[in-house]
């Protein structure tokens, strides 16, 4: 076996990341065009827009922060500190899915997985995870670096776009370009068909998540997924105990 | 844009700055928590709860898609709510059955667009 083919090239790795998210990235960019509308009508310019976006890399909690500040008023109160919650509320979830990826990639130094999961939003997660159970690449930590990394581009390159366009998408074409990433991600799913176990907790979040989501509010895709994947673990290991 | 607010400038930095790094620390935090996941009992809830949640993302985006393809008749949100997780279970079942990726996005796409189009009319 050649080394080449055990060993694939930076380019290839990076071609195959581009391969494996280029919806995602053609969505980002729509999508964070919104965030960026959001972001100039709230008072940040567009470097402040870019920061936010690079490292923070949710429109969710990113629209959520922005409409906190619009309608507290902005500057009249403590309406920042409100919008700074929210983001921190809304992102727990990257806790689980750090670490959900973490534990399919080879054991790394912490600032070489600090640098490759830095990054990681939940639409490279979506992209990523399945890829490393179902047919992980064999440069996995390459391959989820660039990921974060395309994705993280086209956020940004969407975000400063919005900031500076002052129209806004029809709500149709916006409701279709939103829809890619469930549409998307279903036939990311799909792959995992055989994995019964797996689709049941897909199953159960896709279930779950919406109805916990009044009472739990954003915690609601963090909690219910960990409670009942700990559920079925414990189920499944009891008769094992006995 | 007629409703530009003004915030103080360290107060948009801090917004901005702020949001980046706390949701950094979230990422990095499990980083230093967990080095040793390894592939027991804990490994399985971490890949289980992946799962769950991208349910939960698949789910709450194709409600909020199907929302916002009639935000200005609140009267045919539900039925776009309906009518998205439709496309999305349509697309799941074209990509099981003929393993389809992009033409079933495109299909379940599709699908979403028709109905914003004709319930729109």
């Amino acid at each position: 076996m050649s080394s080449q083919s055990s060993f694939p090239s930076a380019s290839s790795v990076f071609w195959d990341a581009a391969k494996s998210s280029y919806l995602i990235v053609l969505t980002f960019v729509v999508m964070f065009i919104g965030v960026g509308q959001l972001s100039a009508r709230a008072g940040l310019d567009a470097v402040q827009t870019m920061l936010m976006t690079t490292f923070t890399l949710a429109a969710p909690a990113q629209a959520a922060a922005m409409s906190i500040l619009l309608s507290a008023g902005g500057a009249a109160g403590g309406a920042w500190i409100t919008a700074l919650t929210a983001v921190v509320l809304i992102n727990l979830r990257f806790v689980v899915m750090v670490a959900s990826v973490m534990a399919r990639l080879p054991r790394m130094s912490i600032p070489r997985t600090v640098a490759t999961l830095g990054l990681l939003s939940a639409s490279s997660f979506a992209v990523a995870f399945p890829r490393l159970v179902n047919d992980p690449p064999k440069r996995p930590a390459l391959f989820v670096f660039f990921l974060c990394f395309l994705c993280c581009t086209s956020a940004v390159v969407g975000s400063v776009l919005g900031h500076h366009m002052s129209g806004t998408v029809s709500p149709l074409l916006g409701a279709v370009l939103g829809a890619v990433i469930p549409i998307y991600f279903a036939t990311l799913l799909a792959n995992q068909w055989k994995e019964r176990i797996l689709m049941l907790n897909a199953v159960a979040g896709a279930v779950l998540v919406p109805m916990a989501a009044p009472v739990l509010g954003s915690t609601s895709l963090l909690v219910v997924p960990l409670a009942f994947a700990a559920l079925t673990v414990a189920l499944r290991r009891r008769p094992a105990d006995d | 844009m007629t409703d530009i607010l003004v915030l103080a400038p360290w107060q948009a930095w801090a917004v901005a700055g702020g949001a980046g790094l706390a949701t950094v620390a979230l990422r990095v935090a499990p980083i230093l928590a967990l080095r040793n996941i390894g592939s027991g009992w804990f490994r399985d809830i971490l890949d289980r709860t992946g799962f769950g949640i991208m349910g939960g993302i698949v789910a709450q985006t194709a409600l909020r898609s199907g929302r916002a393809m009639f935000a200005a008749d609140p009267s045919l949100q539900q039925l776009g709510m309906l009518w998205a997780v439709l496309a999305v279970l349509l697309t799941f079942l074209l990509s099981v059955r003929f393993k389809w990726k992009l033409l079933a996005t495109l299909s379940g796409l599709g699908f979403l667009a028709l109905g914003g189009v004709v319930f729109g009319a």
